[in-house]
């Protein structure tokens, strides 16, 4: 219970921190904070219509932590969303280009899926090279990253170049496929996909804490060897946690394309979204309900800045330096608490120094 | 002071006591090494000789005692110190880099000044050692082209370029063939010749009697004897090495072996070489034999972490054919392995979830895939009590546990399914007085409910205290097996130090 106390505590530290932050960057060029506090929040939750977007804009955020989360879990670490990303896009798209005339459903349904496979098959590469060649996931899923630019890039420009003027981009995606948001709010600026927070955090919660796979995922990504010893296919669960993965970041580009404000693919669509998923899934220490609030709280401060840009003509590049203060207390508070809890606990070593000293004598 | 070194006299310890807590390591050792002689040093694992060597080479300090070299006392705090003042030891895991060449990390030397790499120093550095020793090296060749044998030689070279006259060899011929062998014994009894002293750590006393001048064994941490090999026996080594037995045989009753449930033929894998043992329902077969023998390869064979390159194992009368953990787990075997931190517990999940490590994903705890949490629960609870785990809760980490708690629920994990075949390797490898007895007691008790023990242990009284037979393995085979009424230390450890059969 005190632990807990201790780490609301800093987490709150934290926010101060980088309000405190925030206030002295915007006094530095000139702008009140009290000004600003009162543009952010009116771009973001003051009005049905803001607050519609930035919850939409948090759903693909959280698909990747959540990506991240499992990958984690199993002890895998690739940092392959954004190209997963991109390539579930690019197969969502392919797919709802074509379900004009499809029923509605149907058209949604298999967009989504088109972009989990996507996802899935592009860390599929990743898996298998680490399965079968014993390639570092990380290496291998930051290199294809580059890959899935270019893919995407030849993509716009030739097969799904639909644009009249001949822009690097597809055409509008048919009405059918664009997944259907909140009627009540202005501008339906609330997609229904928000829905998937809640539901796939608990969904999560539930596979690794009641399922044999998921555990066996844990105690593959706990100790690998112990896990061997125990009848447990390491190699299976690695490949099944990053494909999940990537199929949830894949999804993630489906939401890009088809719940948000530009119906067409086009490059740059994937907009940091899948580097910025791990920090959500980070700041939330890899909780998937913790993912939520922070996702919430990471597109806030994508629309937020927008609207500050609009109204009082601060840099949006603001918003990039904020998300990178917010990284770095975090890290900070971080090890802060570790070094407490280690100085707190001198009687861990002593425990376990019976069995070091037969090994040095053996 | 020593009061008076004799003329050839190059290391002398006196009082050497290392302790390490409550353990000592290293009891008031006296010991002198001579210019000009082979010196075997002996004894059984534990018995304190890589502690003694660590403390001469200065990566340990010791807590009594004082050293003198030449007759001038030397305190190493480093052992860079003890190499410049001539000390220099031969690992058996070599110190080389493999990527680059020879001389290269002959050049890999602390330099004067940092920016020249001393490689023309090492050439003829190597040329003055090629010149007194004969001792050639490939300049040019990359370590990882170079044999076995062929890096040792390069590991020796080194310390000689350094300037090493006395050379220390930690069971050198642990990884060599018999011609490498024979070879290096030829170089021993020529860099002795040259006036350098050296100090050969084995187990096998076809070696000691074939290179050394001079032999003491240390037991239990002191020296048991010194003396002149020419006037020894092996038989006398091996019985300072080993001793009489301090442990009394534990009460219990006669075992009534019934039908055979590990059988194990004609295994082979890396250095194993055609084992055949057999455990049968209701009886301890315990497996003695010095660090290294094949353990650690016997043992995953069966697991089919390894593979092995020939043989067959048979469990509860199935055949295992392609050998996985599951197979081996799903045939009734259970498995206290030897490295409790990297094999047997995931230290980030909690107590509870490691002791149902295996029972959490089946029936009854787990239906199609999904896991009944209360009934984890209650298990692990009951296991808990049953083998005395002390925690905070079944979900305390598993890292928070003390290390005879984690093998208490490494236990209460593979006892509990009833196995037919529990292959326990150092069951109580750094528990104390009290947790020791308890897996002891439970290990006899499984026998006496008709299960089957495959002890492997490097401690010869355990082995002994527990076992109804006795396989002894050495160099990767089986030298022989003993009914427990007849094995005695000395007969173990003759077995033990057998030397290699050669062609």
């Amino acid at each position: 219970m005190k632990a807990f106390a201790v780490r609301v505590l800093t987490q709150l530290a934290v926010a101060a921190a980088t309000l405190l932050f925030a206030a002295l960057l915007l006094l530095a060029i000139g702008v009140s904070p009290g000004d600003a506090a009162t543009a952010f929040w009116n771009g973001t939750f003051g009005s049905p219509t803001n607050a519609g977007t930035t919850l939409t804009q948090a759903v693909p955020l959280f698909l990747v932590a959540l990506g991240w989360i499992v990958a984690d879990k199993a002890g895998r670490m690739h940092v392959g969303f954004p190209g997963q990303v991109v390539i579930g896009g690019c197969a969502a798209a392919a797919v709802g280009l074509q379900c004009d005339g499809v029923p509605r459903v149907l058209a949604i349904v298999a967009c989504a899926l088109a972009g989990i496979a996507g996802g899935a098959l592009w860390a599929g590469i990743v898996a298998w090279l680490w399965a079968s060649r014993g390639v570092l996931e990380i290496i291998s899923s930051l290199l294809l990253n580059l890959v899935a630019l270019q893919v995407l890039a030849w993509l716009v420009r030739g097969p799904l170049q639909g644009s009249l003027d001949q822009q690097p981009q597809s055409a509008n995606f048919p009405a059918s496929t664009l997944w259907p948001a909140v009627e009540s709010v202005p501008g339906r600026t609330l997609s229904y996909d928000v829905i998937l927070l809640p539901l796939l955090a608990a969904a999560l919660i539930w596979l690794f804490a009641r399922t044999v796979f998921g555990f066996e995922l844990r105690a593959a990504g706990g100790n690998l060897d112990a896990a061997r010893w125990n009848g447990i296919n390491p190699v299976r669960m690695g490949v099944s946690a990053i494909v999940i993965s990537g199929g949830l970041a894949g999804l993630a580009g489906a939401a890009l394309l088809f719940a948000g404000s530009a119906p067409w693919l086009s490059e740059g669509f994937e907009a940091g979204i899948g580097f910025n998923g791990i920090a959500v899934a980070l700041l939330a220490r890899n909780s998937p309900i913790g993912a939520i609030v922070t996702a919430i709280v990471f597109a806030s401060l994508n629309v937020g800045g927008t609207s500050l840009q609009a109204l009082l003509d601060v840099p949006s590049s603001l918003t990039s330096v904020l998300q990178g203060a917010v990284i770095v207390l975090v890290l900070v508070a971080a090890m802060l608490l570790r070094r407490r809890r280690a100085a707190r606990r001198p009687a861990a070593p002593v425990t376990t120094t019976p069995s070091t000293e037969k090994e040095l004598v053996a | 002071m020593a009061a008076d070194p004799g003329p050839d006299e190059a290391l002398r310890l006196s009082g050497i006591t290392k302790r390490f807590g409550a353990f000592t390591a290293n009891d008031r050792i006296d010991l002198g090494i001579a210019w000009g002689e082979v010196h075997a040093l002996l004894g059984e694992n534990g018995a304190g000789k890589t502690t003694l060597m660590r403390i001469v080479t200065g990566l340990y300090q010791p807590d009594e005692g004082t050293m003198s070299l030449d007759g001038t006392p030397v305190a190493f705090r480093r052992p860079e110190q003890a190499l410049r003042a001539g000390i220099g030891m031969v690992h058996q895991h070599f110190t080389l880099v493999p990527t680059l060449t020879e001389l290269e990390n002959l050049a890999m030397a602390p330099a004067a000044v940092p920016w020249r790499n001393g490689r023309a120093a090492a050439r003829r550095r190597a040329a003055e050692v090629e010149a007194s020793t004969g001792l050639r090296i490939d300049p040019d060749r990359l370590v990882a082209d170079a044999s076995v044998g062929e890096r040792q030689r390069l590991e020796i070279v080194k310390l000689l370029c350094r300037g090493a006259r006395l050379l220390i060899f930690d069971e050198p011929s642990a990884s060599l063939s018999p011609g490498e062998w024979d070879e290096l014994a030829k170089l021993m009894r020529r860099l002795a010749g040259e006036g350098h002293a050296v100090v050969l750590i084995s187990h096998k006393l076809s070696e000691v009697f074939s290179v050394a001048d001079r032999w003491t064994v240390l037991r239990g941490g002191a020296v048991a004897g010194t003396g002149d090999i020419a006037g020894t026996t092996p038989e006398h080594l091996v019985e300072l090495m080993v001793g009489e037995s301090v442990a009394p045989r534990r009460e219990r009753t006669p075992a009534s072996p019934g039908a055979p449930t590990l059988v194990i033929r004609d295994l082979s894998v890396d250095r194993l070489a055609e084992v055949d043992l057999t455990v049968h329902a209701g009886e301890i077969v315990g497996v003695a034999g010095v660090a290294g023998s094949g353990q650690a390869e016997l043992v995953e064979a069966v697991l089919g972490i390894r593979p092995a390159a020939a043989g067959s194992v048979e469990l509860s009368g199935q055949r295992l054919e392609r050998r996985t953990p599951q197979a081996f787990y799903a045939a009734g075997g259970a498995l206290i392995p030897e490295d409790r931190h990297h094999v047997a517990v995931v230290g980030g999940m909690t107590l509870g979830e490691n002791i149902n490590l295996r029972a959490l994903r089946q029936a009854p705890l787990a239906r199609r895939g999904r896991i009944n949490l209360g009934a984890a629960r209650l298990r692990a609870r009951r296991l808990m009590t049953e083998y005395e785990v002390r925690a905070t809760g079944e979900n305390q980490p598993m890292a928070r546990l003390s290390g005879g708690n984690q093998q208490k629920a490494v236990l209460a994990r593979e006892l509990s399914t009833e196995p037919s075949l529990v292959i326990a390797v150092q069951p109580v490898r750094g528990l104390d007085v009290r947790a020791t007895e308890f897996v002891y007691r439970r290990l006899t008790e499984h026998r006496n409910r008709g299960g089957a023990v495959l002890l492997i242990s490097m401690d010869l009284d355990e082995v002994i205290a527990l076992s109804d037979r006795i396989a002894v393995l050495a160099h990767g085979r089986v030298r022989g097996v003993l009914d427990a009424a007849e094995a005695t230390r000395s007969r173990i450890g003759a077995l033990m130090t057998s030397s290699e059969v050669r062609p």
